[in-house]
C-alpha cells in the first residue's frame, strides 16, 4: 500500500471514528439535557410556598449556582431565624411526595406561633429580633 | 460589651468540626428612637451576638445557643441568655413526620431588671403530613414552664394549633390555623383596695429608673406595694407581703388565621394575611402596666388581647439573589383587664384599646454561608391609653455566619 493510500485510509478512520465518538457525545449530553430540563420542569410545576409569601420555595437559589436550593448540596438553611424554618432541607426530594429527609431543624420554633398568618410582633421572642418586633 | 467581647474566643474554641453538625455565629445592631415605645420616646441602640450550635446523632439531635444583648445607654437593661435541649424526628412513612423537643433555657438581665430573670421549661410534639404533594396538614401542641425571680409572673401554659397549607398550579397558595391556648399564673396575688391605696407612696417615691410596672387585680389579701418610676411618670407594682395565696389564675384564648398568597412569576410574591383572636375565659391578674421592653410582657403576650390583625405583604427576589419585603400590618387590639389610665395615673373607666399601624422593610443577601440583611420598620400606635399614644421606628443589620456545617446535613 502506498503512502497516500495509507494516510488516506488513516484519515478516514480517523474521521469516521470522530464522527462516531462526537455523535455518542452528543447522545450523551442530549440525555444529560433532557434529564435536567426534566428536573427543571418539575421543579418549575411543583409549587411549594411554605412560608406563605407567594414564591415558590423550590426556586430559591440563595447561593446562585442555578441548582435550588432543595436540591443543591451546597446550600445550607439559614441559622438566623429569619426563614425557611418549615422547609425540610435539601433532602426532601424536592417536593414530589418523597420527604424521606425530614429535617428535625425545619421542626424548631413551630411550638408557639399564635396567629402565625400576621406578623405583629406579639408572638414569641426569639433571642434575635425580639426587640425590633413590638 | 466585655462580654461580647468574651463570646468572641468561646466561639472560636467551639468551632470545632467534628464537635456539632452546625455552628453559626449571628451579629445584629439595632438602633431606634422609642425604646419603650411610650409616648416619651427614648432613643437606644441595641448590639446582639448570639450563637447556636446542633449536632444530629441518626434521627436525634441536640442543640444549644446562646447570646448576649448590650444597650448603649439603657445598660441596665443589656440581658444574656442561653436556650439548649433535643428533639427527636419519627418518620411515618414518606408522606408523614412526627417531631418530639424537649428544651430548658435562662435569661438573666442586669440589675435593673433581676426581677424579670427566669428559666423556662418547654415540650413540644408536632405532627406535619403530605396530605397531597401540594396539600400539608400540620398539628403542634406546646407545654412551656416558666419562673421567674419574682414569681408573680410564673405560669405554665398549653397551647395547640393546626394548619392546612394548600398550593396550587397557580402560584396561588391558601393557608389556614387554628389555635387554643391556655395559660395558668401560678402565684397571682390579690390586693385589696386598701392595700392599693396603702402603696401609693410607691408613686410618688420610684426605687428605681425603669419603664413603668404592674398592677394587681383582686380584692382580698393584706399587702404592700412596691414601685417603679416611669417614662410617663406612673408605674406601679403591687404584691402581698403577707397573705401570697397559692390562687391560681387562667386564661383560655382561642384564634383563626388564614393567609392568601399569590406568586407572580417566579420572582415576585404578594401575600395577604389577618388574624382574628378571643379570650374564652379567665382573665390577667394584672390591672395596669407600662410596657417592658425587653421582657415577655405578661400584659402584651399571646395571652392578653382580643382582636384583629390584617397585614399585607410584597417579596421580590432582585438579581444577585437579593430579597426584598415590604410589608404593612394593620392591628385592633383590646386588653381585657388591663386599665386605661390618664398619665397621672388616674383609672379613665375602660379597657386599654391599641390600633396600629406599622410599616416594615427588609433587604436581604444570601451567600452560601453567610446571610446579610437590613431592616427598618416604622409603628404608629393609637391608644384610648396616652401612655401607648406613640410613634417611632426601628433600624436594624446584621449578618449570620454559618461558621461550620457538617456532613450530616
Amino acid at each position: 500500500m502506498s503512502t497516500k493510500k495509507t494516510v488516506l485510509v488513516g484519515s478516514l478512520l480517523i474521521l469516521g471514528l470522530g464522527l462516531f465518538i462526537s455523535s455518542a457525545f452528543a447522545q450523551v449530553d442530549k440525555n444529560a439535557l433532557q434529564t435536567r430540563t426534566r428536573s427543571q420542569e418539575r421543579v418549575r410545576t411543583m409549587f411549594v410556598d411554605e412560608n406563605g409569601d407567594g414564591i415558590n420555595d423550590l426556586n430559591r437559589d440563595h447561593d446562585n449556582d442555578g441548582i435550588p436550593n432543595c436540591q443543591d448540596p451546597d446550600w445550607k438553611r439559614p441559622q438566623d431565624g429569619t426563614g425557611y424554618k418549615n422547609q425540610f432541607g435539601k433532602a426532601n426530594g424536592g417536593g414530589n411526595g418523597n420527604h424521606a429527609g425530614w429535617n428535625n431543624a425545619s421542626f424548631r420554633g413551630a411550638g408557639g406561633q399564635f396567629g402565625s398568618g400576621v406578623c405583629d410582633g406579639t408572638g414569641p421572642k426569639g433571642s434575635a429580633n425580639r426587640r425590633g418586633k413590638r | 460589651m466585655k462580654k461580647l467581647i468574651l463570646l468572641i474566643p468561646i466561639t472560636a474554641l467551639l468551632a470545632r468540626p467534628a464537635a456539632a453538625d452546625t455552628l453559626a455565629l449571628s451579629f445584629n445592631q439595632y438602633a431606634t428612637d422609642n425604646l419603650y415605645q411610650m409616648t416619651s420616646a427614648v432613643s437606644d441602640q441595641i448590639s446582639q451576638l448570639a450563637l447556636s450550635w446542633d449536632k444530629n446523632l441518626k434521627s436525634f439531635s441536640f442543640f444549644a445557643d446562646a447570646g448576649y444583648s448590650y444597650l448603649r445607654y439603657s445598660s441596665g437593661l443589656s440581658d444574656f441568655r442561653f436556650n439548649g435541649g433535643a428533639d427527636h424526628l419519627l418518620s411515618l412513612g414518606q408522606k408523614t413526620a412526627l417531631y418530639f423537643s424537649l428544651e430548658g433555657g435562662a435569661v438573666l438581665y442586669r440589675s435593673e431588671y433581676e426581677d424579670f430573670n427566669h428559666s423556662t421549661f418547654r415540650a413540644v410534639a408536632a405532627l406535619k403530613t403530605y396530605l397531597a404533594p401540594t396539600s400539608i396538614l400540620k398539628v403542634s401542641a406546646q407545654t412551656e414552664y416558666r419562673n421567674y425571680r419574682l414569681s408573680l409572673f410564673d405560669f405554665v401554659s398549653q397551647t395547640v394549633w393546626a394548619s392546612l397549607d394548600k398550593y396550587f398550579e397557580t402560584r396561588t397558595t391558601l393557608k389556614a390555623d387554628l389555635g387554643w391556648g391556655y395559660k395558668y399564673y401560678l402565684h397571682p396575688i390579690a390586693v385589696s383596695e386598701t392595700a392599693a391605696v396603702a402603696a401609693e407612696p410607691a408613686l410618688a417615691a420610684p426605687v428605681a429608673a425603669g419603664s413603668g410596672g404592674y398592677g394587681l387585680s383582686g380584692a382580698q389579701g393584706g399587702g404592700y406595694g412596691r414601685g417603679w418610676g416611669g417614662q410617663g411618670g406612673r408605674g406601679s407594682m403591687f404584691y402581698s407581703g403577707t397573705s401570697q395565696t397559692a390562687q391560681g389564675l387562667g386564661i383560655q384564648i382561642a384564634s383563626v388565621s388564614g393567609i392568601v398568597a399569590q406568586g407572580i412569576g417566579d420572582s415576585i410574591g404578594l401575600r395577604i394575611a389577618g388574624a382574628r383572636q378571643w379570650r374564652l375565659s379567665g382573665g390577667s391578674p394584672f390591672t395596669s402596666v407600662e410596657e417592658y421592653y425587653m421582657v415577655d410582657n405578661p400584659t402584651y403576650d399571646n395571652f392578653s388581647w382580643t382582636g384583629t390583625a390584617l397585614s399585607g405583604q410584597v417579596t421580590a427576589e432582585i438579581p444577585w439573589d437579593i430579597e426584598l419585603k415590604l410589608g404593612y400590618t394593620w392591628a385592633d387590639k383590646e386588653f381585657p383587664g388591663i386599665e386605661g389610665r390618664s398619665l397621672d395615673g388616674a383609672d379613665l373607666g375602660f379597657s386599654r384599646q391599641d390600633r396600629r399601624r406599622q410599616i416594615d422593610m427588609r433587604i436581604e443577601k444570601n451567600f452560601s454561608r453567610v446571610t446579610v440583611f437590613l431592616t427598618y420598620s416604622h409603628v404608629k400606635n393609637t391608644s384610648n391609653d396616652p401612655l401607648f399614644d406613640w410613634r417611632g421606628y426601628g433600624l436594624s443589620g446584621g449578618l449570620s455566619w454559618n461558621l461550620f456545617v457538617g456532613e450530616n446535613k
